[in-house]
């Protein structure tokens, strides 16, 4: 039985467009979707500040008990708030047909919970961004960035809208990565009735090893379509989405060494930073 | 949304401490040898770890994730950091120079190296009242080697993993440790307070008032720096004749420059700095580990105490080479920094910086403050610092726990060496643990129908402190052909506990009685094996060596 994990986190936008999309591909997959939010640390600043500087009487044990109620009093809080925020989003999984639900909440760091319930799972669903990140920067979530660095399953990172997948984009570089996101067209019915586009960003005007691509994923009975792309990798197939009003961009998440993606930062992440479409992720 | 409501679901907000706690648990978990799956995940976790190390992300966390906050308290602790600093010079008997720019140079270093973002470390009173023999015999850059000795014993501390030894550093111990300090810091204020005019205790009174009442009127402004304010300009305005910090040495107006000590470089040198050295090193990683703790409750997040030995190694390594004093984390500056707000590394850094700043241009002005305006301060650091609670407990704690609290408080104040004090109530928790467990000790024996052969069944620990009723309960004499000592229920631990088995099973077979040992377990046996002689040859002969 094929199973997706969607993360949601309550944040206005994403939190919808993650359930829609989980909705979307759990009936094309027929998949169970096990719905997760994370409580992680609590924020820092939140803690009452006192600025009087002097020591009392037994202050150490008076400032432990206030902090204590402080962070008890939160916690309360986050637990109920992801509590609703849970049975909200499964209520409308259901109320749309989706029958296979299970809901979880869980306390502790977001990586460690999807590495423990990633064994089994099929895609995985994120939002682009929490509530802490910055939409007008076009500022990733942190939390994005690291599963996108670090989970095995494919990720489908959403944008702040569903939209149904009429037309795909695959961004084709030869790596690891997006060979195998070609197998996942090939074996998996997601994308069998969407209109897909192979791409490569290459200075000549027509490239072989592309062309074996394409008529290998015809051969499969894949409605594809390939062509070559100049310029710099990210814009020219940013600019492409515009273009051919794309409905998803699917990607391999490696092709550079690690210390580069520490620096640059990688394509992939370039792309779901800047591009405003979801972006199907292969490591 | 609600602001009020925690932004959840975002834990980078507020990732560990330090990456190398932070999974913790589960690094545990590898490390028991489980099956060969759970090795991978190790592998990927040591990878995870190497990430989160160099990531922006834990730059965030560590410095940036608290920025208002942070800025504020650094600068209520780099105020109250001012009249520490010059305190704890004039107890070490340098120049208030020393203690500052060594507050400087501490802060900042810890909060880059250190283990425990959100402490606060600096030229201490713990450390400090070490001192002053070294600096009163042999001068000032004795007391620069010997800081630069003592941050490279720490280092190797740190390198050695002995932060992990301060479990053995019981509850009482710290109580008792904290308390001495407490007292240490109130004494060194007498020299203060004996012999001088009427006026100064007036001044002290009236720092005191306005450092506890001021905080029930407004909490937006420290009240030591009220205190000090007020307390010199009324000091100035009405030209009263009180000491002042400017009495007590000169004070710095430039920026500290690096220096390596004037001292002849040999064994005599080494000599006479090593025990200082080492004493210092000691009391200081001791008070750090243990604000780190208290650090660790108060926000409850995790440290790494190994990266604060050597945080601490460092920062009093090149603290002696730019002309500063030794010193360690402040229980009292840290409890401030977290009730003011302070969680992350910058808070440490920042309060180093201010103090710079603060002492670079004003320092003409802190050469007014009186020193009557200091000593209310340092009284309250010390009322502060005390655990009042200990004194309740006295009533309720177990008499022993007490014991070793109040020896330790003793010893330090009796020798002015909180290391000293640690060291005895160490021991003492350790004799009276091993009087405890030796308790757990009972050995039970029954006749066969023929009365001639007897079975001893030992229960418990057999060790030093056991090994006199482990001899007692035999009875050799007795007229029976064969005894059996069956100790499958208990465990020898030692030397004491092997020896006195051996000599049991002598003293049976010389009144020719025939022994039988039954149920050693692996651990004994190896002991036994290794050490016990009461089935060699030569046996007795060597029995009479012991």
């Amino acid at each position: 039985m094929a199973k997706i994990l969607a993360l949601i986190d309550g944040s206005q936008h994403y939190t919808e467009s993650v359930v829609d999309n989980a909705e979307f591909v759990a009936r094309q997959l027929s998949a169970d979707v096990q719905l997760i939010h994370v409580i992680g640390r609590r924020d820092l600043g939140s803690a009452p500040a006192d600025l009087s500087g002097n020591l009392d009487l037994g202050e150490r044990d008076e400032l432990l008990k206030e902090l204590a109620e402080h962070d008890e009093q939160r916690a309360k809080l986050a637990r109920k708030r992801g509590r609703l925020i849970l049975s909200d989003s499964a209520g409308r999984l259901r109320e749309n047909g989706i029958e296979r639900v299970e809901e979880e909440l869980v306390l502790g760091d977001l990586l460690e919970a999807i590495e423990v319930r990633e064994p089994g799972c099929d895609l995985i669903v994120i939002g682009k961004r929490g509530d802490a990140a910055d939409f007008a920067k076009l500022h990733l979530g942190s939390n994005v960035e690291r599963i996108m660095r670090r989970a095995k399953a494919p990720v489908l990172i959403v944008a702040r809208t569903f939209r149904p997948l009429h037309k795909v984009l695959v961004a084709y570089d030869g790596g690891q990565s997006i060979l195998k996101a070609l197998d996942f067209l090939r074996s998996s019915p997601l994308l069998k009735r969407t209109q897909i586009e192979v791409v490569k960003a290459t200075n000549q005007a027509s490239d072989p090893e592309l062309d074996r691509v394409c008529e290998d994923l015809k051969g499969v009975g894949l409605n594809v379509r390939c062509r070559t792309l100049q310029g710099d990798v990210e814009e020219a197939i940013i600019s492409e989405c515009d273009r051919e009003d794309i409905d998803l961009v699917v990607a391999g998440a490696s092709g550079h060494s690690r210390l580069r993606a520490f620096f640059v930062g990688s394509v992939a992440n370039e792309i779901v930073r800047k591009c405003k479409r979801p972006v199907l992720l292969f490591r | 949304m609600d602001p009020h409501l925690p932004r959840v679901a975002m834990p980078g907000a507020y990732p560990p401490a330090h990456p190398v706690v932070a999974f913790n648990g589960r690094i545990a978990s590898c490390t028991s040898a489980d099956a060969g799956n759970e090795q991978a995940n190790c592998a990927r976790r040591s990878d995870i770890r190497l990430e989160l190390m160099f990531s922006t992300r834990n730059l965030k966390a560590e410095w940036l994730g608290n920025i208002r906050s942070d800025l504020l308290s650094g600068l209520v602790v780099a105020l109250a950091l001012i009249p520490e600093a010059i305190a704890f010079s004039i107890i070490a008997g340098v120049d208030p120079k020393v203690g500052l720019y060594a507050s400087f140079s501490i802060a900042c270093l810890t909060a880059i190296f250190g283990g425990r973002p959100g402490m606060i470390s600096a030229a201490t009173a713990a450390t400090a009242v070490l001192m002053i023999t070294l600096v009163a015999d042999h001068g000032l850059q004795y007391l620069f080697a010997a800081t630069v000795l003592a941050g490279i014993l720490q280092l190797v501390a740190g390198a050695l993993k002995l932060g992990d030894a301060m479990r053995f550093v019981s509850r009482s111990v710290m109580t008792g440790f904290v308390n001495a300090l407490a007292i240490l810091i109130f004494m060194a204020q007498i020299p203060e307070l004996v012999g001088v005019p009427y006026l100064t205790y007036a001044m002290v009174a009236l720092g005191l008032a306005i450092i506890y009442l001021l905080p029930r009127v407004t909490t937006a402004i420290p009240s030591p720096l009220v205190a000090i304010v007020v307390v010199t300009a009324i000091a100035l305005v009405f030209g009263l004749d009180l000491r002042t910090v400017g009495d007590m040495g000169e004070l710095p107006d430039s920026l500290p420059i690096f220096l390596i000590p004037d001292i002849p470089l040999n064994l005599e040198t080494l000599q006479i700095i090593l025990p200082y050295s080492l004493g210092i090193a000691v009391v200081g990683l001791l008070e750090s580990l243990m604000t780190a703790q208290v650090v660790d409750d108060l926000t409850d997040t995790p440290s790494d105490k190994n990266r604060e030995c050597l945080g601490q190694g460092v920062a009093n390594t090149v603290t002696g080479f730019f002309g500063g004093m030794a010193g360690c984390a402040m229980i009292g500056q840290s409890v401030i920094n977290v009730k003011s707000g302070g969680r992350t590394r910058l808070s440490c850094f920042f309060a180093g910086i201010a103090l710079l700043f603060l002492i670079v241009v004003l320092g003409e002005w802190v050469a007014v403050i009186p020193m009557a305006a200091l000593v209310a301060i340092m009284i309250m650091v010390s009322i502060g610092t005390f655990s009042w609670e200990s004194i309740v407990n006295l009533k309720t704690h177990p008499r022993r726990s007490s014991l070793v609290m109040l020896v330790t408080v003793v010893t330090v104040v009796w020798t002015h060496n909180l290391a000293i004090g640690v060291v005895a109530g160490v021991l003492l928790s350790g004799i009276f643990f091993a009087s405890k467990v030796a308790q757990l000790f009972y050995i039970e024996s029954d006749l066969s129908e023929d009365r001639r052969h007897r079975t001893y069944r030992v229960l418990g620990q057999i060790f030093f402190a056991s090994t006199s009723d482990f001899g007692d309960a035999f009875d050799f004499r007795e007229d029976v052909d064969k005894v059996t000592i069956d100790v499958s229920r208990s465990h020898i631990w030692d030397l004491s506990g092997v020896g006195a088995l051996d000599r049991a099973v002598l003293k049976f077979r010389r009144e020719g009685t025939e022994v039988e040992l039954v149920g050693m377990n692996e651990a004994s046996r190896t002991l036994v094996g290794r050490l016990g002689i009461a089935d060699k040859p030569d046996a007795l002969a060597r029995m009479e060596a012991h």
